[in-house]
């Protein structure tokens, strides 16, 4: 007989396949999918979350377990009725980068790092123009916007972005984080950004803190 | 003197990998016109996704088309380099970081135009460094920063310069600018005292501005280097020959698109090795593999294609020009040497190429001049073995005074910072560490430098050219 345990294990070690076995037969057992969530799927990632904290696990080890967990989630949906899904997730998170602006592999590290730490993530790509950013906030309403850029010369587009959400509305129903090496909370002040994180474990404590479920 | 960093077998394995990944995998490029010329010359192309696939005839014929031999001239014929480095290496400053830490009061922040006349001047000066650069500065308009960086380093150095561009727009006025302090376009493409950059997106692509750099490069006649800036365990596979395998497939997918669009143009070949922290995500250029990939880099493109190599033979992943500034590049350079590298870049830049200190430039040039003297290696003849000398020497006597110290007493390098004194001296000297003996150099360069000043026609052109790249491109 399969045991939370046992599923919280095969999250930590990465394994998918495992994962998706273990989650099932709990189910097939008769327990309750929210259980298998919370007492099997969300302790393994948040024993992940930790070790990777402190530099025990590394960030491919954590995609891994990050993987599982999406995998036994994708499985446990569909048997979770009269719920919202969506509630189950610590919120929602819209990230892109800016116009002009190509960098894919710091955004990617950080959404894989945020959704490990219990967030649904919507990525929009690279090179995204301020129109789309202010679209996919009305259409997706995220809890908070992730905002990415790499170079000195397109981080200005952050600020169009703000200002555009700004000009639609939208400002108070999405908190704005942005990202990238050459921003610093300086410039997020400037620009008026919620929140700025100098790497991606900080950029977890951030949406934690943004979202209020720190 | 070199080191082995791969056997024979190594690269036969590498370069049948590197065919396999251009014609099955191939690359994309975007870039209408270019995708058109690929077809006809034979590559197979996917216009609706970009993406081309180049048979290996296609790929040996463009290797063997690239030149070999290269010229980077100088305005200085003195600082002309002769590629590849035989015997020796050529030392080169960084490209493109923004900001700054102040020599004079350690103060961290953006650079601004002032601090580039400097640094270029530094380079003029420094006795291993043998090419220039230019960084970004923040007190020229956005779109126009290369074009106005390019006008200052060319006005203050005779040393060849490495164009970075940073549009595709200011391409074409870059090198109208380089043509212009040449003396024209004939003067330029006789003596290119330029070349410039057409960087690999990573993995396996080319982005438009690139390939308008390989196009206009063949146009001007002025050589390029195609780097490759990859992340082990990111953009490419984290082992160091996963990784050394991609980044070169990339590189040779570049030097043929080159020699299809511009027949004959010189290639430097740049492949630039990070790796990226597992547990931070952040990309290092000094860990232990990052720096030995680039030496097996040089390695590898010397011995697999005879091609030349520029690649980081400088810098830290360090915030300030301190002790493991030192560590770093001292390291890397000796490796890079080794390993074959031709051009070893990336001197005075700190902070994985983001930050640009003087102090480590200098400290850098001493490097350069120390690791020139040691790939030298042993000269072996009779004069320079003194046998005779030996033999007349009476036991108790010493080399001193003797005809053969005479001769060969100026031959040891001199590290400029490296000073031998007592302690005493030391002491009454207010017991200066490098970075102190760094600072005292620098104001003692930048008080005396003279440089050649550029002919008026010439410099009044440029100028016309910066105001109409203002004029077009700035909005």
């Amino acid at each position: 007989m399969a045991t939370y345990e046992e599923l919280e294990t095969s999250v930590i070690a990465g394994q998918k396949e495992k994962a998706r076995e273990l989650a099932g037969a709990l189910l097939a057992g008769g327990k309750d999918p929210r259980d298998i969530i919370s007492e099997g799927l969300m302790r393994g990632i948040t024993i992940v979350g930790q070790r990777f904290k402190v530099g025990d696990m590394f960030i491919p080890e954590v995609l891994a377990s990050a993987h599982a967990l999406k995998g036994a989630m994708e499985l446990l949906k569909p048997a979770i009725v009269g719920e919202n899904v969506s509630d189950m997730y610590l919120g929602k998170i819209v990230v892109g980068t800016v116009q002009g602006d190509i960098h894919n592999i710091g955004k990617s590290i950080v959404s894989m790092i945020l959704e490990s730490g219990g967030f649904a993530i919507v990525d929009i790509g690279v090179d995204v123009p301020v129109d789309k950013f202010v679209k996919v906030v009305e259409q997706e309403r995220p809890d908070i916007l992730g905002v990415s850029a790499m170079l000195t010369t397109t981080m200005g587009k952050m600020k169009d972005v703000v200002e555009a959400i700004k000009s639609r509305g939208l400002r108070d129903k999405v908190r704005i984080m942005i990202g990238g090496a050459p921003v610093t909370q300086s410039f997020a002040d400037s620009i008026g950004a919620d929140g700025y994180a100098p790497d991606a474990m900080s950029a977890l404590d951030k949406a934690k803190q943004l979202v209020g479920k720190n | 003197m070199k080191t082995e960093v791969l056997s024979q077998n190594d690269i036969e394995i590498i370069k049948r990998d590197v065919l396999e990944i251009l014609e099955k995998k191939g690359m994309v490029v975007h870039h209408q016109q270019a995708l058109k010329a690929l077809k006809k010359a034979g590559a197979r192309v996917d216009e609706e996704r970009s993406e081309v696939r180049f048979p290996n005839e296609l790929v040996l014929k463009a290797l063997e088309l690239a030149p070999k031999d290269i010229l980077w001239a100088a305005r200085d014929p003195k600082w002309d380099i002769h590629l590849p480095a035989r015997g020796t290496i050529f030392a080169g400053s960084g490209t493109g970081a923004p900001n700054i830490v102040d020599p004079l009061n350690g103060e961290y922040r953006r650079s601004n135009s002032q601090d580039l006349v400097r640094m270029v001047r530094l380079v003029d000066d420094l006795e291993w460094i043998d090419r220039c650069t230019f960084f970004s500065i923040d007190d020229a308009p956005v779109q126009t920063i290369d074009v106005h960086a390019l006008h200052l380093a060319l006005t203050n150095t005779c040393k060849n310069i490495l164009i970075q561009p940073y549009s595709k727009e200011s391409v074409e006025y870059l090198l109208e600018l380089s043509s212009a302090a040449a003396g024209g376009k004939d003067a330029l493409k006789a003596r290119p005292i330029v070349h410039i950059m057409s960087c690999a997106t990573t993995p396996l692509e080319y982005k438009e501005m690139d390939i308008e750099v390989m196009t206009l490069a063949g146009r001007y006649g002025v050589p390029l280097v195609i780097p490759s800036l990859t992340t082990a365990g990111a953009t490419v596979p984290v082992t160091i020959a996963g990784a050394l395998l991609v980044s070169a497939a990339e590189i040779v997918g570049g030097l043929t698109i080159t020699q299809i669009l511009s027949p004959g143009t010189p290639v430097v070949a740049g492949p630039v090795a990070y790796s990226m922290d597992m547990s931070s995500g952040y990309s290092m250029q000094s860990s232990a593999e990052a720096v030995l990939r680039s030496a097996a880099s040089c390695y590898f493109f010397k011995n697999a294609y005879s091609l030349p190599t520029q690649t980081l033979g400088f810098g830290s992943d360090s915030f300030i020009p301190d002790a493991q500034a030192t560590m770093d590049s001292s390291l890397r350079c000796l490796l890079v040497a080794l390993g074959g590298g031709d051009i070893l870049s990336n001197a005075g830049f700190i902070e994985t190429l983001q930050c640009h200190s003087p102090l480590s430039l200098i400290v850098d040039n001493d490097i350069a001049g120390i690791v020139k003297r040691l790939v030298k290696g042993v000269e072996v003849n009779d004069e320079i073995l003194g046998l005779p000398t030996t033999l007349a020497l009476p036991h108790g006597g010493d080399y001193i005074a003797a005809e053969h110290t005479l001769r060969h007493c100026r031959e040891a390098v001199r590290p400029k910072l490296v000073r031998s004194f007592s302690r005493d001296v030391w002491t009454s000297q207010g017991s200066p560490d490098i970075m102190r003996r760094a600072r005292e150099q620098y104001q003692n360069i930048l008080d005396t430098h003279k440089g050649i000043p550029l002919p008026e026609t010439n410099a009044r052109e440029m100028e016309s050219i910066v105001r109409e790249a203002d004029r077009t491109l700035v909005n």
